[in-house]
């Protein structure tokens, strides 16, 4: 059993022009279809604008497809749900983690309720066993009982973004998607959320669809990666074949956009200095 | 969940003093001095049984009389003691503007949220819908409503709060606009959280600071309509004590005792003024933050 299949995922936003009436259609996301078995790690990278949050916000269902289907489970979420029985439980199929940690948390809300209120919604558990498990998902994340009465503007942004982890997991879902989830975080505190959760995904067999434009990041924590561009999927494969050996141009022009030693950026723009200067 | 030292019983104090602490911060003193003041006049309002005479009792003897022990601010030309129909009447005073902000209030807030939160055609139908009600002036409407259903505080009160709501709407419209699109409202969604539950739990609990400002602010305005109103004849009818009933007194001023008049006048303004000045503060740290 599949943990995500998406066939055909397409996106068309229609975008209104300056005059207000003026409208065009523009492709987001073209045909993009992956598998991701349970357990495994699916990284999706690709430059600026090239659709990773789209399929992110589809796959939550806080965008609908214009065309294709996704099975969560086996069980299809292309159409709007229908009851709140059926949204419940899309919540504990999927669970998303944003970029940003300063606005993914309520403000108002203690990071021990931000949790309570999650257990509330999907499991049967009384007031002890859910404070037992609140201190149980905050130490798998590595926080401690302090932080649980801590409001998110008391936490840093590695903090957070462990506490909006912990929320992900504690519906224990199938699959979590992590859209730029540590992007914002510095180098040090990236590496910690990162190992953290491919400790994460080894305990609980949790699968992760991973977006990143680090590319870095994407070999660290993924088995299979998807290159997109412009919204059509470039190149695919096990994440080591794709960056070490890649057959696309584009994912070669990726890669030589990371900078390393003796790195031209000249070079991977295309352009030649004097071009660039003027 | 303290697992600190702290006791929970010396962590009320704590909590309490923290929050004045915020208040102080955003209002700044002049707004703490304006807020004292209005918990004053309306902890008289609420004790005016206990701490009043009778406003209506007549003192025959004693009519215009200066400041006495008995009457401490004097008697108006029916001998009746100022001071006592000052404190009765801060209760009608206070408790129409409560009545109208709070309907509106009640109204607006889940008509703004509706919008904010579907958006698209519903959103734009609410939007023109208030939009239609801006064009109703408050007063004429409560004029129309004493017309028909004659005079009274609840007329007048439910004319002035159908006027008051498209405004308080629209400010709580434009917020949840502003919050809805916020990741963590999104983190709901994608938990399965009810939009109702999204609503009422995150939504607008992150938006209060703006809708407590929009009601200050539209607290005072209230309370002047509702004074003219009274003054008018439409809304309290003597004898009972209002200060809008109080300013509307010829008499007094004919007769060169315009004490009677001044006193309650000083009250309209200094409340509002008082509640004006918190709402503003309010109104400009939200902005502040905001940007
Ligand atoms: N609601 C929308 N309406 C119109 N266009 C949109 C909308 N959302 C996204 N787009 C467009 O779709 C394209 C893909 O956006 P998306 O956010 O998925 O890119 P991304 O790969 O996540 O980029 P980034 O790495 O910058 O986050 C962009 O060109 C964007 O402008
Ligand atoms: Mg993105």
């Amino acid at each position: 059993m599949s943990a995500v299949v998406a066939e055909s995922l397409c996106k068309t936003f229609r975008v209104r022009g300056e005059a207000g009436r003026v409208h065009h259609e523009f492709v987001a996301v073209d045909d993009v279809s992956f598998t991701v078995a349970r357990g495994a790690s699916l990284g999706i990278v690709g430059e600026s604008g090239s659709g990773k949050t789209t399929i992110a916000r589809m796959l939550s269902g806080l965008e609908r497809a214009s065309s294709g289907t996704i099975a969560v489970a086996d069980r299809d979420r292309s159409t709007p749900v229908r009851s709140s029985g059926e949204r419940r439980r899309r919540g504990r199929e999927l669970q998303i983690v944003f970029q940003d940690p300063y606005t993914s948390l309520d403000p108002r809300q203690s990071v021990g309720a931000c949790l309570e209120e999650v257990l509330r919604l999907h499991t049967q558990l009384d007031r002890a066993g859910r404070r037992s498990r609140i201190l149980e998902l905050l130490d798998s994340v590595g926080l401690d009982e302090r932080h649980a009465s801590s409001l998110p503007r008391a936490l840093s942004g590695g903090q957070r973004q462990r506490a909006a982890i912990a929320r992900a997991l504690a519906a224990e879902p199938i699959v979590i998607v992590l859209d730029e989830a540590v992007s914002a975080l510095d180098v040090s505190v990236q590496a910690q959320v990162l190992n953290l959760l491919g400790e994460l995904r080894a305990r609980t067999g949790v699968a992760y669809v991973f977006i990143s434009h680090n590319l870095a990041v994407i070999r660290q924590v993924t088995d299979e990666a998807l290159v997109l561009r412009r919204g059509r999927v470039v190149e695919r494969g096990p994440t080591e074949t794709v960056l070490d050996a890649p057959a696309h141009e584009y994912t070669q022009r990726l890669l030589a956009s990371v900078p390393v030693p003796g790195w031209d950026p000249h070079a991977v723009c295309g352009r030649a200095p004097a071009e660039r200067a003027r | 969940m303290s697992a600190t030292a702290i006791s929970p019983v010396a962590a009320v104090p704590t909590v309490r003093r923290r929050r004045v602490a915020r208040l102080h911060a955003r209002i700044g003193t002049a707004g703490m001095v304006a807020v004292a003041f209005l918990a004053v006049v309306a902890l008289a309002a609420i004790l005016a049984p206990l701490i009043a005479p009778n406003p209506n009792a007549e003192d025959l003897l004693n009519i215009t009389a200066g400041p006495s022990l008995g009457h401490p601010l004097g008697t108006d030309e029916l001998g009746r003691n100022l001071l006592s129909r000052l404190i009765w009447g801060a209760r009608t005073s206070l408790l129409g503007p409560l009545i109208v902000i709070g309907a509106a209030t009640g109204v607006a807030v889940p008509v703004a949220a509706v919008a904010g939160w579907r958006g698209g055609a519903v959103d734009l139908a609410i939007s023109r819908l208030l939009d239609l009600m801006f064009a109703f002036p408050g007063l004429l409407l409560a004029i129309l409503v004493v017309a028909l259903y004659g005079t009274g505080l609840v007329p007048c009160s439910i004319a002035l709060a159908i006027s008051y709501m498209p405004w308080i709407a629209r400010v709580a419209r434009s917020g949840i606009v502003r919050e809805r699109h916020k990741p963590y409202i999104a983190a709901a969604e994608v938990q399965g959280v009810s939009g109702f539950a999204i609503c009422v739990r995150h939504l607008i609990p992150n938006i209060s600071s703006i809708i407590w400002s929009q009601v200050t602010i539209s607290f005072g305005y209230a309370l002047v309509d509702l004074a003219a109103l009274s003054f008018l004849g439409l809304n309290i009818q003597p004898p009972t004590s209002d200060w809008g009933v109080m300013v509307n007194n010829e008499n007094a001023l004919l007769d060169g005792h315009p004490v009677e008049v001044l006193y309650p006048c000083l009250l309209i303004v200094l409340c509002v003024t008082a509640v004006t000045y918190v709402g503003n503060r309010l109104a400009s740290e939200e902005e502040r933050r905001a940007r």
